[in-house]
């Protein structure tokens, strides 16, 4: 790979280890894609901020990194927390596990992390604009970054974005080039998709079909809301699928099926129709049987007209004293829906409001805090949540798991 | 018997070992680092542990904490001395990199096809070079 005489200098150490460092990994990641030289990058959002995920060693290498004068040049959002940093003690969170997590969030603080901690760091402030190239990490952020912005990143670790927010910039290879953003498959959506978890099931569905091709849709009758994106861009950019999908006439590398496409013909057609959408609701719903013992809305994080919907299906109801009903989403969210009342109405009804983490953060603490049969209308929750610790899924809308909640019982369609 | 095997430098130094092969890819998410014990169901590996191998395997897959796990794995020595992919993508790589594992990939043969669980395995990552004496079977 090209360096400049800059990258040079600073590979050779002249601006300290921790940059030295980072250079390191930038450069040995680069050549191993065979990226011709490095780029700028404009912003990051870092995937590790969960220390239940990361491990002791994750702290270890950030204060270690911080010893040897690391500082952030880019702008740099923090992922979930394995914890809600402000409710912990009261939702039951051990306090080992806070304990550790606040040190984490203190290290990613002192190298000039914005600690957030959430998946939806669009929502809170961090927004790329088109053709920015950025080092960005999450699933679901990404695709959305790639997708909805049209801004520019690959699949980010925590490590590689932590390298990028102290040398400012990535290697050129992947999504940054024009060639791999590309669409590769039409997706023609005949389905009707009405809610949030209609849409993520359209996304698993697309998901197992493309691989890590890049989908192109086309038939959608208006543009996804917020909540809708998110959904689309959850399981799209999980497991082996890509992280880049275009919406015709809607997304912005895609004002034409022309330009989504690049001038070159689909390599592949598909059709999705509501057979195929029931069928992704079946394959997600891994619960046999009626039981539940919590509700999770909010993968990725609520945006306030989300949890505005949940307050509204919750008003003067009541939520089974079994039932540990979570509402996920980012602090500055949670202050908004405290102003608003929201949080109140909710928490009447015996749900949670709950910030900077989710199910999937916690990891193996999942089962501690006694987590076994969840109904989400989350599609990531559901794809994850199984593999993670043997949890079980009800897949369905949001009103079929507010019922559930209310009942005690699952009586979705599934 | 011995064979020697050309390949791509991806992360440099040496290791030697007992290989572990498999032709299933390889989420690092669903390794135990306690044990180095792989966790996902339905895996060609599951139930076995990495830890002090030579592991052989197509690439990595899923989840980018993948990359958390294999360093955290080097600092509890659970994780593999050495890899060898066909042809590698991000999480692995990083994850040898932060935990200096030898690393290498584009062999001239299909690893998959040449090297055996059991075989003894020396990588050479700075001259590109792997060799492998296949174990005897009686």
């Amino acid at each position: 790979m090209y360096l400049t005489k800059e990258e040079e200098r600073m590979l050779s150490g002249e601006y300290g280890e921790a940059v030295r460092e980072a250079m390191r990994i930038l450069v040995t990641l680069g050549d191993a894609f065979d990226a011709e030289h490095m780029i700028p990058i404009s912003s990051v959002h870092n995937t590790m901020g969960s220390v239940a995920s990361a491990g002791d060693s994750a702290l270890e290498y950030l204060q270690e990194m911080i010893r040897k004068g690391a500082r952030f040049r880019v702008s740099t959002t923090v992922n979930n927390a394995s914890i809600d940093l402000n409710g912990w003690r009261n939702l039951g969170f051990p306090e080992e596990l806070a304990v550790k997590q606040f040190k984490f969030t203190a290290a990613w603080q002192a190298l000039g992390g914005v600690t957030c901690h959430t998946c939806t760091p669009y929502l809170v402030g961090n927004i790329p604009s088109k053709g920015d190239h950025v080092s960005w990490g999450e699933v679901s952020a990404i695709t959305f970054v790639n997708s909805v912005i049209g801004a520019r990143t690959n699949r980010e670790g925590g490590y590689t974005s932590l390298a990028s927010s102290i040398a400012g910039r990535v290697p050129l290879y992947g999504y940054h080039l024009d060639e791999n953003r590309r669409g590769n498959v039409l997706v023609e959506v005949k389905a009707q998709l009405k809610t949030v978890s209609d849409f993520g099931a359209l996304s698993y569905h697309v998901g197992t079909m493309v691989g890590d091709r890049v989908p192109v849709f086309s038939g959608l009758r208006q543009n996804p809301s917020i909540g809708e994106y998110k959904a689309l861009c959850a399981v799209c950019g999980s497991f082996n699928a890509g992280a880049l999908f275009h919406i015709v006439g809607m997304t912005p590398e895609a004002r034409t099926m022309e330009e989504a496409f690049r001038g070159e013909k689909p390599e592949e057609k598909i059709s999705v129709n509501d057979g195929d959408v029931e069928r992704a609701y079946n394959s997600l719903t891994t619960a046999t049987g009626g039981e539940v013992d919590s509700v999770c809305v909010g993968c990725p994080h609520c945006s306030i007209e989300e949890i505005e919907m949940v307050a509204n299906l919750l008003r003067g109801k009541k939520v089974c004293d079994d039932v540990k009903f979570w509402v996920c989403t980012a602090v500055q969210t949670k202050v908004m829906a405290d102003r608003m009342g929201y949080t109140g109405v909710i928490e009447n009804a015996g749900a949670r409001v709950v910030s900077d983490t989710c199910p999937v953060a916690l990891k193996d603490t999942v089962v501690d805090m006694r987590f076994r049969i969840m109904a989400t209308n989350s599609v990531q929750n559901a794809s994850y949540a199984p593999w993670r610790c043997g949890l079980q899924i009800h897949f369905g809308t949001l009103q079929e798991c507010i019922e559930a909640s209310i009942k005690g019982r699952w009586t979705g369609r599934t | 018997m011995k064979m020697i095997l050309r390949g791509r430098k991806v992360v440099p130094g040496t290791a030697e070992g007992v290989a572990l092969v498999t032709k299933h890819p390889i989420s690092f998410y669903f390794v135990d680092w306690s044990t180095g014990i792989v966790k996902e169901r339905g895996h060609e590996l599951e139930g076995k542990s990495v830890a002090g191998k030579i592991l052989v395997f197509p690439k990595g897959k899923g989840s980018s904490a993948g990359t958390q796990t294999i360093y955290e794995m080097v600092k509890r020595k659970t994780a593999p001395v050495g890899m060898i992919n066909i042809s590698v993508e991000p999480i692995v790589t990083v994850g040898a990199i932060l935990g200096n594992i030898p690393l290498m990939d584009r062999l001239e043969k299909n690893p998959l096809d040449t090297i055996e669980t059991g075989d003894y395995v020396k990588i050479d990552a700075d001259k590109g070079i792997v060799e492998v004496t296949k174990r005897s079977k009686s």
